[in-house]
């Protein structure tokens, strides 16, 4: 049977490119932090790739923390502000991937207050309520780029700038984190435009390899490290720097600005394909409809099962999801369709459609044939 | 053409009763049992696993498919009864108490009350004339787990594998293209996966420690609470020197383990025992010729006679001794292919 696979919002294949440049960086093995000759080239590719990642952001090299992937870039970003000092309130969003949610969580358990800013029904932030929330103990401020699960991009300029004043007014410092791990396919991530103070990028969605990922942290925004051991990253991420996985991060985003025209073309022409097979059933589509990004889309049904319709896509060759991987698998609701104002079994019978550079429109047919099967199939269970 | 509830556990048989029911043509639902979600001592519970296994399967099969949540009768009529029997230093089996009032009792409930004319599991063990009987696949027999189902219900309760074997249904599984075709089988304990259950224990029994004597009453070394051992037990007693000891006591009041080094010891053997707490499939009868008696799964039926003590109460006699009867297991009889009955070994 041939599979499609539609569940490019979890995972990217790595390109061929990436691949020969990681292969061929895997020739030098040595510990870059050694002092002969060997070492000294790891070094200096190290350097080269990370000046690769720097630009992309407009960042200084000095400012990129080469972590694990995503989920560490965000845990450091939230534990490190805030540990550092200590106490104080963090303001994060209601829709927010559980890799943003759970390191607040344990900071709660630590004494520190978090508030969860509720979105509107497009799954932006509620700025009203978000400015309310704004206060002298504020430390810290994380809200995503995009939304991973509906595809919403978040006004961050706007809310930046509301930080700003707000820190001016009481002179005092808030940092801004943004995961833009789920954007930066399209999206620019400069760090200047956005203004951020903090930012997350994981190569795993950008078609590198899995395993690697940064942390943007500005020039003199000092965060605790929560990894010990080596200087490595300024003292900030300990462990021997993984030079083959460097190699091909650097080598994806490169790839990424040079194809991102042509991507955000293809991946709109599908998505409206999409996005009309779903109005003319009128299925709900969650998220903006304007600020988004093309390359997936999360629809609610009412009256079926999200996980049954995974399974019976899966029987008949098509790979999507329920939403983000990481929350599959608890079965629960999805806290961030919940956010959005869906019912619980709207937000139960979600499922989302993510492209990526080689899905074709036939795949989009095919896949809204099968659907239309599965539903008949369900419906007629009821 | 019925209407046939499968609990579908994720695992290879539950899926393959499934589809046999599905080909001869029933209105098949699949039901996952969701019984037990909590990791225990490290060891991750595999239910999200198993459920998504059991989701696809139903997909694949294209039968509907529901979800009951049973944790809390679990944990009260299964959980409770394994941690109290250990600390009355007797074994319980779970399998059986869990098919007794899980599998054959509130799913079974449940079941016919959302509409079922028959349950159906992927047991191998076939009824006849809504009698109790053991699988032609010998080596994969599980009479001795469901002895304890209400046998008034088993004109309602269908076997699919009971006439076929193990090999079989993996082959089956494959024909029928099943999504968990090449899944292994599930090991440790049922419900909370892989876990060793001296380390399931500790979670709920405060480890004590005391002592291990042997026969001439000698402490010879020190154990971590006497409730977590069982008769004819010989790994993990924690005495040195390389020779090995055979549990054949268990004291829980003074957390005394009582072991001997001789293998073939009289206190290891013996060939009478009393149980209690019994189910009958057929009339007791104290002189009945072809009774057998299993005191473990999977050990050799040995011939046997039972004699009434009180109204809850009947003695067992082998015709040979037997190795290990430990108390809280269960003694299960036979007569040819039938279960006749049992009780718990006091």
């Amino acid at each position: 049977m041939k599979r499609v696979y539609l569940d490019y919002a979890a995972a990217t294949p790595i390109e061929p490119e990436v691949a020969t440049a990681m292969q061929t960086a895997m020739a030098n093995f040595a510990n870059p932090a050694a002092a002969y000759t060997s070492a000294r080239l790891a070094k200096t590719e190290l350097d080269t790739h990370r000046k690769t990642l720097a630009m992309f952001l407009g960042a200084n090299s000095d400012e990129i923390i080469l972590t694990s992937g995503a989920t560490e870039s965000n845990n450091l970003a939230i534990l490190g502000t805030a540990r550092l000092r200590q106490k104080g309130e963090i303001i994060s969003s209601l829709s927010e991937h559980s890799s943003i949610r759970e390191p607040l969580k344990q900071l709660e358990q630590e004494g520190f207050t978090i508030h969860w800013c509720p979105v509107d029904k497009n799954g932006r932030v509620d700025k009203a309520q978000f400015k309310k929330l704004l206060n002298i103990n504020t430390i810290l401020v994380s809200v995503s780029l995009a939304n991973s699960e509906f595809g919403t991009i978040e006004d961050i300029t706007g809310l930046v700038e509301m930080v700003g004043e707000f820190e001016n007014e009481q002179d005092t410092r808030v940092f801004f984190h943004t995961d833009a791990s789920a954007a930066a396919m399209v999206n620019n991530c400069s760090v200047s435009r956005l203004g951020v103070d903090l930012l997350t990028l994981s190569s795993a969605k950008l078609y590198g390899p899995n395993g690697i990922g940064l942390l943007y942290i500005r020039r003199g925004s000092t965060i605790q490290p929560q990894i010990f051991g080596g200087a490595q990253e300024n003292g900030l991420r300990a462990g021997t720097e993984n030079g083959f996985l460097l190699a091909g991060f650097a080598r994806a985003i490169e790839l990424v600005t040079q194809k991102r025209k042509q991507d955000e073309k293809h991946f709109k022409e599908l998505y409206f394909k999409l996005a009309n097979y779903f109005k003319e059933k009128n299925v709900v589509i969650n998220g903006d409809s304007k600020h988004r990004l093309f390359s997936l889309l999360n629809v609610s049904f009412s009256n079926v099962n999200g996980e049954d319709l995974v399974a019976y896509l899966d029987s008949k060759g098509f790979e999507v999801s329920t939403g983000a991987a990481c929350e599959v698998s608890n079965q629960a609701p999805s806290a961030a369709l919940l956010a959005l104002g869906r019912t619980k079994k709207e937000a139960q019978g979600s499922l989302r459609i993510s492209f990526g550079r080689t899905t074709t429109s036939n795949d989009i047919a095919a896949f809204t044939k099968a659907l239309d099967e599965t539903l008949t199939i369900l419906k007629a269970q009821q | 053409m019925s209407k046939v509830f499968v609990g579908l556990s994720g695992g290879v048989d539950s899926a393959v009763a499934a589809a046999l029911l599905k080909e001869q043509g029933h209105e098949v639902v699949g039901v996952y049992m969701k019984n037990w979600s909590r990791d225990i001592a490290g060891f991750h519970c595999p239910w999200q696993e198993d459920l998504a296994s059991a989701r696809l399967v139903a997909a694949h099969l294209q039968i509907p498919f529901k979800i009951y949540d049973f944790e809390k009768e679990y944990y009260k009529s299964v959980t409770k009864y394994l941690l109290n029997t250990y600390k009355k230093g007797q074994t319980p089996n779970p399998d059986i108490m869990c098919n007794q009032s899980i599998k054959f009792d509130v799913f079974y409930t449940q079941c016919r009350k959302d509409g079922a004319d028959f349950i159906a599991t992927g047991h191998y063990a076939t009824i006849e004339n809504e009698q109790l009987c053991t699988a032609t696949d010998a080596s994969k027999d599980q009479t001795y787990f469901l002895y304890r189902m209400n046998p008034k219900i088993a004109k309602h309760v269908l076997f699919p594998l009971g006439n076929i074997t193990k090999t079989e249904v993996r082959k089956l599984a494959k024909k029928f293209n099943l999504p968990n075709y090449n899944r292994p089988d599930s090991q440790g304990l049922c419900f909370v996966g892989p876990v060793p259950m001296r380390d399931f224990l500790s979670e709920f029994i405060q480890p004590k420690r005391g002592d291990i004597v042997d026969e001439k009453g000698n402490t010879i070394g020190e154990h971590n609470g006497a409730y977590a051992y069982t008769i004819g037990q010989r790994h993990g007693l924690g005495i040195g020197g390389g020779q090995p000891y055979f549990v054949y006591g268990i004291d829980t009041k003074k957390n005394v383990v009582y072991v001997t080094a001789d293998n073939n010891s009289p206190k290891l053997n013996s060939s009478k025992f009393s149980i209690n707490d019994c189910i009958w499939w057929q009339e007791p009868q104290e002189n009945k010729k072809d009774l057998l008696v299993r005191v473990r799964y999977r050990s050799k039926a040995i011939p046997c006679t039972i004699t009434q003590i009180d109204a809850t109460t009947w003695q067992v006699k082998l015709s040979q001794p037997e190795r290990a009867i430990a108390p809280g297991q269960s003694a299960v009889f036979y007569s040819k292919n039938r279960v006749v009955g049992g009780g718990i070994i006091c």
